[in-house]
């Protein structure tokens, strides 16, 4: 069975593109612009093997959705695909219950490869 | 003498006022035509990525896959670009609204005037400070931390 991946990010163009990437490679992808909608995904009973998430979103950012969404999921790893890369921010992400860091531009070979990394048997 | 100043004043600040007005227009300006360009460049974006879906449903090989999948990679590039030109916007607009407020003041004659040197200077570093904290940003090259771009904890 195809493994579900929850991408969260308040870009379309960065949507369309992972979403494809992964498609391709034959997960199941769902989408949020931001973490308010995927907190209404999460508590609406989507179970996902792995969440992707932006950090500067409107609404709700993704250090505040990660420790949202890791009370819900204590499992699933959740990895940032982010700009933000300085030492400090990442601590944050680690603290609130970040599985990973990932800086963008992430090639879609890259982003693959570390997918599959994170979730053994996909 | 005193007469004179304060006429030389008053034009001075009738001047910084027009000079306001046309800093606002400019950058109101420079706003629209960087939002078109954030829009084009989606719209770009969105053509490649129709063809790429288009082509992969019509690939049998490893290697145009993998093809594939790195210009959709290159597409980040699109979210990456407005995130930058959306944080130089907020900067103009902070700006603008500091100038008006400095304008304001002068021409309300008030006694004491706000220290706007300091407080324009703090905006700028505030930015510069900003920048340095993203990937691909020039002060990001100039104070390069040597940090992976993929970390798993």
């Amino acid at each position: 069975m195809a493994k579900t991946i929850l991408i969260v990010d308040d870009s379309a163009t960065m949507i369309m593109s992972v979403k494809s990437t992964l498609e391709m490679n034959g997960y199941k992808v769902e989408t949020a612009e931001d973490g308010v909608k995927a907190m209404a995904k999460l508590t609406s009973g989507l179970k996902p093997d792995l969440i992707i998430t932006d950090i500067n979103m409107p609404n709700m950012g993704g250090i505040e959705f990660i420790k949202k969404a890791r009370a819900i999921l204590r499992f699933a790893p959740i990895l940032t695909l982010t700009t933000e890369s300085q030492a400090g921010m990442r601590e944050e992400g680690k603290a609130a219950g970040a599985t990973g860091w990932l800086v963008k531009p992430v090639g879609g070979a890259d982003l693959i490869r570390i997918v599959k990394q994170v979730l053994p048997g996909a | 003498m005193m007469q004179q100043k304060s006429h030389s004043y008053l034009h001075v600040v009738e001047q910084i006022g027009d000079i306001s007005e046309c800093y606002s227009a400019i950058d109101n300006e420079m706003a629209r035509q960087l939002n078109v360009v954030l829009h084009d460049t989606h719209e770009a974006s969105l053509v490649i990525i129709d063809l790429m879906n288009a082509l992969n449903s019509q690939a049998h090989q490893e290697d145009i896959n993998k093809h594939i999948a790195d210009v959709l990679g290159s597409m980040q590039s699109q979210d990456i670009l407005r995130q930058r030109i959306e944080r130089m916007l907020e900067v103009m607009k902070k700006r603008q609204t500091l100038f008006e407020k400095f304008v304001n003041q002068l021409q309300s004659n008030e006694e004491q005037l706000d220290d706007f040197g300091s407080e324009m200077n703090r905006l700028f570093r505030d930015y510069v400070s900003n920048e340095s904290r993203h990937a691909n940003s020039i002060e990001r090259h100039n104070n390069e931390q040597n940090l992976p771009k993929f970390e798993l904890f």
